[in-house]
């Protein structure tokens, strides 16, 4: 007999009705006692459970199964009736608790109720096993990490692999609820590709129960954008001033191809990029300009297509007050005849510890040092072309504190036609200039021409010029690095040998030579006169022990102290007026008490023993730098004994030019900066100057330049007067032409000089290092290698295709007996 | 067999010093010399010399390219290798021996050595570097789109180098190419396509 029974009120209901038995009878049928067994009570989603029922009466058979979770009622797992299984898929419920609910029946009957209603239930946990790859987007090389995270405290993850460009890679990690992969993005990956990453992993969930695990994902390869660095050389710039930037590349395979500074005009990069764009002259002072900039560049990166940047820099627009005044006399010079440059300073506590002067294309000449001043004397090119030119001139100094500075600038110069044979001032040939090149009577101010011929302004050689070679020679330093026929110094504070009888001490490597600058007094003197020579060290924790010097190797005199210095006293021999060396050599002790020596020469001007002195002015505006409409006072005064100056001026241009008065302090001119004045640092004030020689009634006169900043002000509409349309232009475009032509020598100068009285590095020795204004920079062709080959698409000779047949390792293990 | 690769400096010169040395002499004399002189302008001339050797200094390290470089530059456009990596690529099973058959090279390098003084470029020296290669009896291993491997043949060198128009040097060298390249990884041939 079969009795379909099912638990439930429904099902109890149907089986009242269909079997109208009598109370008793009714009751001689035991219900049917149907138990549920899930083979698992943990499980992610996705992942199966099935329930196997059981009659425990063994009067019925389970005919009909069925089972869901509560919180996804509609997914009901299937019911094998042979087997009395059912089951299910655990669906996507968030992970935790949850209820597996299952209802059978013993008797094969209709199910009345569409959704079904629980027989009983039984409590299932839902895993939580994360699996995450970051990045989802990487560049080639870098790693991406694959994070596998049991979030149940109960499940173990036992193991995982991670497939990814080709290679698998296994956890790292020893079995836990945490695992990790790493794994790297092909160096090769195409920009813009995604790739396969695959993974598997092993749990034990807390019900024990093992589980495996596959899924995927994809990377997306993308390229971090090339970065590049422009950078400006200089924070400032001014008026009519290079300006140079950088341009380079910060990432590996990215190469820059091309690039471009524009403002108003644009200007390429070099091979190496950089590119130096002229800020015009008539940027304002305080501004800010924008300099726009783009680049190209190609990639080797794969997948990556060349591209562009393009940006802007903002550069602030500054005219800095000098801490130099520079005198040159005379005004304009023909090529072949000096030219005299008194440098002073302008900032107390800053002294001048050398400098030197110099025409593009020359030598250049060292600065020599008097009682009384700094000066130099260079001499014109003798190919020098007539019309503008640049004066350049550096210095180096040191302030209070003992620290080395540096500066440099130019003056626009002119160069005179060369003289006819018959206008030699110098027939004997000797290179001194006894007088300045134009004498007029002393009642009448000789201006020379600072407004060059218009030719000249534009000459396109100036430009053109394709390398720079006007740096001056820094050999002429002090040096004698042979030793031979060298002074000894004598050392006062050296035992009894005396001077000269001991041998030269070591100068240790990290105590370097310090620098000496060499005085003589009086700047110039005639054969059989007595020269004044004091040596003294830059460094003021550098005390000079002993000197001596000599003209032209021949005996020497030493130093004897006076007034705390020490001085030698040689006198000038009998040779034809010009330049003689003279050799000087020092003893010292060194800041750190270690004693030391050195030596040099210095060139010394020895006078036509039958002409007078030439005459020499000291011209000094107060202050050297003013703004448009500022005044300022340029005083005038003779150098030379027994010259007086009659009568001078002073001015900007030359049809406004100042008479001097006379003053208790010397000849003073009142001169007014032009309202329209361009501020900038290549003004240059022009000044002329009247005399006479005592004892004589013969005028003399004397002319030249005086350089002067013109400050920033508050520029005034409306007038730009002929100072401004002639002088500044032409000055301007002098420096911006000549300048960019000569950048080089200029830019490099100021280091030059720092260099060059670096102590322990003595000018025209031997260097084993490059000098540090000097780089030397690889420039690598861009792109890939330039390769042909013939006959690429020549098949093999031969071809050998080998296949691997993976097969799963076989491992068997013979215990030994108990 | 040692680990140091086959450089082009090395084909030319006996060792690195004397690669400085011949390129700083020949910085020094004729068209570089005079680049260079002119540029400085009244340097000293020890400081003059100084960059000189800088020159030849720098010089000498731009030719340490790798001839590697050069082979797996060439080799990438070989269709017989490429056709390997493809089929490699695709098949991960399998690996591809090809024996190519004889080919050259040719390979042009003109690198320069640019003079900042300042801020500014006052001179530059152009190199240039002129080999021609002809490889015999190759023997490549592709596996995965890539050359893992090259276990046979030979490569006749014969290259010129010069210095602003000025030939420095002019070697001709046999290299064994299993001892010669390098491919460390291997070098990709072939790329993956995109997975969708």
């Amino acid at each position: 007999m079969v009795l379909s029974i099912r638990r439930g009120f429904l099902a109890l209901a149907a089986v009242a009705l269909a079997l109208p038995l009598a109370p008793a009878q009714a009751a001689a049928f035991e219900k049917p006692n149907i138990q549920a067994e899930a083979n698992r009570t943990a499980a992610r989603p996705g992942e199966q459970i099935q329930v196997k029922f059981t009659e425990a009466t063994r009067e019925y058979r389970v005919s009909e199964c069925s089972i869901w979770f509560g919180e996804a009622p509609s997914e009901v797992g299937t019911c094998d009736p042979d087997t009395a299984t059912a089951i299910v898929r655990v669906p996507a419920i968030p992970p935790g608790p949850a209820t597996l609910y299952w209802d059978a029946s013993a008797t094969a009957r209709p199910v009345l109720n569409l959704l079904p209603e629980p027989d009983g239930k039984i409590a299932v946990t839902v895993l939580d096993i994360a699996v995450t790859a970051t990045p989802q987007t990487a560049e080639p090389g870098n790693p991406v990490t694959v994070d596998l995270v049991a979030r149940d405290d109960n499940v173990q993850l036992l193991g995982c692999e991670v497939r990814f460009a080709g290679r698998t890679t296994k956890c790292d990690s020893e079995p836990g609820p945490k695992l990790r992969a790493r794994v790297t993005v092909p160096s090769d990956a195409v920009h813009g590709s995604s790739l396969g990453l695959r993974w598997r992993y092993d749990y034990i969930g807390p019900d024990r129960t093992k589980g495996r695990e596959r899924g995927r994902t994809s990377i997306r390869v993308m390229l971090a954008d090339p970065e590049f660095n422009v950078v400006p050389r200089a924070d400032t710039t001014g008026p009519g001033m290079p300006y140079p930037v950088a341009f380079t590349s910060l990432t590996t395979g990215v190469d820059i191809t091309g690039c471009r500074l524009t403002y108003r005009t644009s200007a390429d990069c070099s091979r190496s990029g950089l590119a130096v764009i002229m800020i015009p002259a008539d940027a304002k002072p305080d501004s800010t300009i924008t300099l726009k900039w783009d680049l190209q560049y190609s990639s080797t990166r794969p997948g990556e297509a060349p591209g562009t940047r393009k940006g802007s820099l903002d550069v602030k627009v500054v005219v800095v007050p000098p801490d130099f005044q520079v005198t040159v006399e005379p005004a304009a010079a023909a090529p072949g005849k000096e030219v005299l440059l008194t440098i002073r300073s302008l900032v107390p506590g800053i002294d001048i510890v050398g400098c030197m002067a110099f025409f593009p294309n020359a030598p250049g000449d060292l600065c020599r040092r008097s009682k009384y001043r700094w000066y130099v004397r260079t001499t014109v090119p003798e190919d020098a072309r007539p019309g503008a030119t640049l004066l350049r001139w550096s210095v180096a100094s040191r302030d209070a504190d003992g620290r080395p500075g540096a500066d440099d600038d130019v003056i626009a110069y002119t160069v005179l036609p060369p003289p006819k044979p018959s206008e030699s001032s110098d027939p004997a040939g000797s290179g001194v200039v006894v007088e300045p090149s134009v004498v007029v009577e002393p009642s009448v101010v000789v201006e020379p021409s600072v407004v060059v011929e218009p030719s000249v302004v534009v000459e396109p050689s100036v430009t053109a010029e394709p390398s720079v070679t006007a740096e001056p020679s820094v050999t002429a330093e002090p040096s004698d690095p042979s030793g031979s026929g060298g002074l000894n110094p004598p050392d006062e504070t050296a035992g009894s040998d005396g001077p000269g009888g001991e041998e030269t001490p070591p100068v240790f490597e990290d105590d370097p030579s310090p620098a000496f600058v060499v005085v003589t007094d009086p700047e110039a003197a005639k054969p059989g006169e007595q020269v004044t020579l004091t040596v003294t060290a830059v460094d003021p924790d550098v005390e000079v022990t002993g000197c001596a010097a000599a003209f032209l190797r021949r005996a020497g005199a030493p130093c004897e102290r006076s007034g705390g210095r020490l001085s030698a006293t040689i006198r000038v021999p009998d040779v034809k007026p010009g330049d003689v060396t003279v050799h000087w050599s020092v003893a010292f002790r060194s800041a750190s008490a270690r004693p030391g020596t050195d030596e040099g020469t210095v060139d010394y001007r020895v006078l036509d023993a039958g002409a007078d002195r030439p005459a020499e002015f000291s011209v000094v505006a107060d202050p050297a730098a003013a703004s448009a409409g500022g005044r300022i006072a340029v005083a005038h005064r003779s150098l030379v004994d027994g010259v007086s100056i009659t009568g001078c001026r002073a001015g900007f241009t030359s049809d406004a030019m100042t008479d001097c008065r006379r003053t208790d302090t010397g000849w003073i001119a009142e001169v007014a900066v032009p309202d329209a004045a361009a501020p900038g640092n290549g003004a240059a004030l022009r000044w002329n100057v009247a005399y006479t020689r005592t004892g004589t009634t013969a005028p003399g006169a004397a002319d030249g330049l005086l350089s002067f900043t013109v400050l920033a002000a508050v520029p005034v509409a409306g007038t730009n007067s002929i100072w401004t349309t002639i002088w500044g232009l032409i000055w301007r475009v002098l420096l911006g032409g000549a300048l960019l032509a000569g950048l080089a020598g200029l830019r490099g100068v100021r280091t030059r000089v720092r260099e060059w009285r670096r102590p322990g590095r003595p000018a025209g020795a031997d260097a084993t290092d490059p000098p540090e204004s000097v780089r030397v920079v690889p420039v690598v062709p861009d792109g890939p290698l330039d390769v042909e080959v013939s006959d690429a698409d020549a098949r093999p000779r031969r071809l050998i295709r080998l296949t691997y047949h993976r097969r799963s390792p076989v491992i068997r293990i013979s215990e030994e007996g108990p | 067999m040692t680990g140091e690769t086959t450089s082009v400096q090395s084909i030319f010169f006996n060792s690195p010093e004397e690669a400085v040395a011949a390129l700083t002499t020949a910085v020094r004399s004729g068209e570089a010399g005079d680049q260079i002189h002119r540029a400085l302008g009244r340097m000293p001339e020890g400081a003059k010399n100084a960059v000189m050797a800088e020159v030849g200094n720098v010089a000498a390290g731009i030719m340490k390219l790798d001839v590697t470089d050069v082979f797996t530059a060439a080799w990438r456009k070989h269709s017989a290798l490429r056709t390997a990596a493809e089929a490699t690529l695709a098949d991960p099973d399998t690996e591809q021996v090809v024996e190519l058959a004889t080919h050259s090279v040719s390979f042009t390098h003109e690198p320069s050595v640019e003079v900042h003084l300042g801020n500014l470029p006052v001179a530059d020296i152009s190199l240039q570097v002129q080999l021609q290669v002809d490889v015999r009896g190759a023997l490549a291993v592709v596996k995965g789109g890539r050359l893992t491997a090259v276990r046979a043949g030979s490569a006749d060198v014969s290259g010129t180098l010069t210095v602003v128009d000025h030939q420095v040097a002019q070697r001709q060298v046999t290299l064994e190419l299993p001892l010669t390249i390098r491919l460390g990884a291997g070098l990709p041939l072939a790329v993956a396509p995109p997975t969708p």
